[in-house]
């Protein structure tokens, strides 16, 4: 290494975290599209009225089994998963808060979505979900859409408890994190849905997209102006094709274009390719926030 | 009178370490801590810089700070890792499961995953006097088992240079004056937690150069 030009700041090197590696990354990206898939399937029933059951009944219970599929990779990653019921014992953990999002979301969206499939499906308990107060089922799939939306705000939150990571701790991850989140949860519904809920999920999907470009905008202005370990950061991430050509270019910028070329010219296919980028994007975004991690150590 | 609750604190001071690593060797040999992975409670790093025939080697210890404000501490979601009334942080071995949300959150790298395999190894070697019978997370306690009996540290107890030193900052002593006058300065005190490491600076071994040199956390971790 040159010294004199690490002491001028042109080649510093930053120790680079490997604690929480891919694992946590399709933790983080299956919890964020989880959650959201749930808190859009109320959104749209709930609030919009969209009279569509089996689809945002099956979506709340896929949305679930997402989240908690991702919750697996965790568990893997743990020195001793079998205890992980612990982490209910303290409640400063960030962790401690995600786990009990997704456990209220889990209950409330399974009893919910059930509910909604049990008119078109037959399984053992659908009489019994039927014969209940519909209110108080409305006032489940409202609960459980909003802990589907924690959920993926949690994902941010909880990377940023690392005081010596400066792209992590900050208070724009969380809402980077979540607009991703809502994002990928929209190109879900523009995969699967009917058209005139595609079309809806595409509008909205088109100012998430808006929105996750200016707030990327925003974190490489942070960084770059912010510190020496982010102007490191900048520069490796402008060194590194899998962020800018892959997920920058590829799951942000295209999908983005595509979306609004296909609002124009209605194209299922179009729309499909998006929504493919667009999953790709935020399992990218995850990957590289991770892979970026570089801790400022004081010595 | 009632006692007061001792407020210890440790000095490190960069002019007299020398590098030879017996506090590495003292602590793994009184903490059974995992030297066969690479993975210590405390270490030295050693840097050379420059080049031949301007060239020196600087040596820069370190351990965990136990930070009055505990990042660690908060972002345990089990409580595994506490506090006890004189502020040292431990961890509960049962208790942690081994998230790694505390190494994760730690600004100073003190910690690192004692995993099955090092739990084998410790049962091998040390046999019914093994202390890590669990996979956890593990760091630095000051030897927390020693002060209760009034003993030092046994990287203190062990430096032959001094370099190492610990005290009570309620009593009068050299540690606490070289504390109090501002001689020794805690590391990233603009974090906020409150280190009660401090360090005496040398000219031969300027703060904030030693990470420059390390390719991966101070502690060898799993991915």
């Amino acid at each position: 290494m040159d010294n004199l030009t690490m002491y001028f700041g042109n080649y510093q090197h930053f120790v680079h975290q490997t604690a929480w590696g891919w694992m946590i990354a399709v933790y983080l990206f299956l919890g964020g599209l989880g959650g959201a898939i749930g808190a859009l399937s109320s959104y749209f029933y709930i609030i919009k009225k969209e009279n569509h059951p089996l689809l945002f009944g099956l979506s709340t219970l896929i949305g679930i089994g997402l989240v908690n599929f991702g919750g697996i990779f965790l568990l893997i990653h743990m020195l001793k998963p079998w205890f992980a019921f612990f982490v209910w014992l303290h409640p400063t953990s960030w962790i401690f808060w995600g786990a009990s999002f997704i456990l209220i979301y889990t209950i409330t969206g399974i009893v919910w979505g059930l509910f909604l499939i049990s008119d078109s499906i037959n399984f053992p308990l659908s009489k019994k979900l039927k014969s209940l107060d519909k209110a108080l089922l409305d006032k489940l799939g409202f609960i459980s859409g909003v802990m589907g939306l924690l959920t993926a705000l949690y994902t941010g939150l909880l990377l940023s408890t690392a005081p010596a990571i400066p792209l992590w701790s900050n208070p724009g991850l969380p809402v980077l994190f979540m607009v991703s989140a809502l994002s990928t949860g929209t190109a879900y519904f523009m995969l699967i849905s009917p058209n005139h809920i595609a079309h809806q999920n595409e509008k909205l999907d088109i100012v998430l997209l808006g929105l996750e470009i200016i707030i990327i905008v925003a974190f490489f202005n942070y960084l770059f102006i912010s510190s020496a370990v982010g102007k490191y950061i900048v520069s490796k991430m402008f060194d590194s094709i899998g962020f800018l050509g892959f997920f920058v270019i590829l799951g942000l910028i295209i999908p983005f274009l595509l979306e609004i070329y296909a609002i124009k010219k209605h194209s299922k296919s179009i729309l499909i390719i998006a929504s493919l980028l667009v999953l790709i994007g935020g399992f990218l975004l995850r990957f590289y926030i991770l892979k970026f991690g570089y801790y400022v150590y004081p010595y | 009178m009632e006692k007061l609750i001792p407020k210890w604190v440790f000095v490190v001071d960069l002019n007299s370490c020398v590098g030879c690593d017996a506090c590495m060797a003292a602590c793994a040999q009184e903490n059974q801590t995992p030297y066969w992975s690479n993975k210590w409670r405390t270490k030295v790093e050693q840097i050379e810089i420059g080049e031949f025939p301007e060239v020196k080697r600087i040596f820069f210890p370190h351990l965990c700070m136990q930070c009055q404000n505990t990042p660690c501490y908060y972002a345990c979601p089990t409580g595994a890792t506490y506090k006890t009334e004189e502020g040292i942080v431990l961890v509960n071995h049962e208790r942690c499961i081994g998230c790694e949300a505390c190494v994760i959150a730690c600004p100073y790298g003190a910690r690192y995953p004692y995993e099955k395999d090092d739990v084998e190894e410790c049962e091998k070697i040390y046999g019914e006097e093994a202390k890590h019978t669990t996979p956890h997370i593990d760091k630095c306690t000051w030897c927390y088992h020693r002060l209760k009996e009034g003993l030092e540290p046994a990287c203190v107890e062990t430096c032959p240079t001094n370099c190492r030193m610990f005290g009570d900052l309620n009593i009068d002593s050299y540690v606490s004056r070289l504390i109090l006058e501002g001689k020794a300065q805690p590391l990233s005190p603009q974090l906020g937690t409150e280190p009660k490491v401090f360090y005496v600076v040398s000219k031969e071994t300027p703060i904030g150069v030693v990470s420059h040199h390390l390719d991966e956390p101070p502690y060898k971790q799993t991915i």
